[in-house]
């Protein structure tokens, strides 16, 4: 059971942020698809929301990103 | 996809194993290094509130917890954001937007060797510092909602790795017992009791959709029902079972890579539950950690808050019928 399970789970990997670079964890595993998720720590909260900046910058982003020819 | 939070943003990608390296190559630039088009901005500006993107319900109770978790005084801009000159957005990306103020979780089918290097070409900023939660009051709140929702909330320390087993492990059993007795009860038809670990706050939340609809006080009756489920003797068999199903939520994490990352863009860091160590020590896990968890962790003095989202004051009152006095 436990043999199967680590065969299952795959090989886990992970790095602090350091000088500039970002904290990364990989999981692979035999799955037949790959996620990846980009957390920014930095949020549309960030000033009380009384400016709206931040969630300007969210958007703008997130439109740049939305105009790459990426399958959708 | 993006998930445009108070304190985080996320975005995603997803992909079959044989495309993703192409994918990502071409997105991850333009996550770290973005160069923004201030055409492209006038035209967002022209469009209106940024913020109109629809949050599922957990995402909604997570950000009207949030400031509530952290004590925060400020009230938050409800109206349409004011769009700002470009480059002050662009001073906001250069600044907050940067890979060292990024985590980058990769799940799934790929060659580590290969990814790696795609993910460290950029160097720039450094992690935002956040302010944890130091709040020791007791929150007892009920909010106007659409949805009737009680929630329950456990702080936690930072735990290791056999404290974190065995909190996953009493949540797991919170659930199975809960469901039952508010079943039974005709009081609620689901309840979900999770560990959140954000990088503001830790805890353990317990999510119950009501079935009740007049607004009714009814956390005496789900306290009571959680400390008899809590002090339960937990027996060997009970335990395998308990650990057993807990690993299968992690085999299935990593079946379903995408469930997984939206599992972490909601607050659970669960990445590190994958790890060699986190395992071994929820497969080594034993009775009494279990107890000492519970007892350390559950008890009703430590609990900070109780949020009530409750329909029942929104409803307008019924209409009079004509030709019948009210009493």
């Amino acid at each position: 059971m436990a043999l199967t399970l680590c065969l299952a789970l795959g090989a886990w990997e992970s790095q602090p942020a350091d000088a500039g670079l970002p904290e990364i964890t990989l999981i692979s595993s035999d799955a037949p698809t790959v996620s990846m998720l980009v957390s920014f720590g930095t949020g549309y909260g960030d000033d009380h929301a009384l400016t709206g900046l931040t969630a300007q910058a969210q958007v703008a982003l997130t439109q740049a990103n939305a105009a790459l020819p990426l399958q959708r | 996809m993006l998930a445009q939070g108070r304190y985080q943003t996320h975005f995603m990608l997803s992909a079959p194993s044989e495309s993703f390296e192409e994918a990502a190559r071409m997105l991850l630039p333009a996550l770290l290094s973005p160069r923004l088009d201030p055409g492209g901005f006038s035209r967002l500006a022209d469009e209106g509130d940024p913020r109109g993107r629809a949050a599922s319900d957990a995402e909604i109770i997570m950000q009207v917890l949030e400031p509530l978790v952290l004590d925060e005084k400020h009230e938050t801009q409800s109206g349409k954001v004011m769009w700002q000159d470009f480059s002050r957005v662009q001073q906001v990306i250069a600044e907050s937007f940067t890979p060292g103020n990024a985590t980058i979780t990769v799940v799934g089918g790929f060659d580590p060797e290969r990814v790696r290097p795609m993910l460290t070409k950029v160097r720039r900023g450094k992690p935002r510092t956040y302010v944890r939660s130091t709040t020791n009051s007791d929150v007892h709140k009920k909010i106007a909602s659409e949805i009737n929702v009680h929630l329950f909330g456990y702080p936690l320390p930072p735990l290791a790795a056999s404290d974190t087993a065995g909190v996953r492990v009493i949540s797991r059993r919170l659930s199975e017992q809960l469901m039952v007795s508010l079943r039974q009860e005709g009081v609620a038809y689901s309840i979900t009791v999770e560990p959140q670990l954000t990088p503001w706050f830790d805890g353990v939340f317990l999510m119950i959709p009501a079935f009740d609809s007049t607004g009714a006080d009814l956390e005496p009756f789900i306290v009571d029902n959680l400390g008899r489920a809590i002090h339960e003797k937990l027996d060997a068999p009970g335990l395998a079972h308990l650990v057993e199903a807990v690993q299968s939520q992690d085999t299935l994490a990593l079946e379903q890579p995408d469930s997984f990352i939206f599992d972490i863009v909601q607050g659970k860091k669960r990445a590190v539950w994958l790890s060699p160590e986190y395992r071994a020590a929820l497969a080594a896990l034993k009775t009494e950690e279990v107890t000492r968890a519970s007892n350390a962790y559950f008890v009703n003095e430590r609990r900070r808050f109780y949020v009530h989202f409750n329909p029942g004051s929104r409803r307008p009152p019924p209409p009079a019928q004509p030709g019948r006095r009210r009493p």
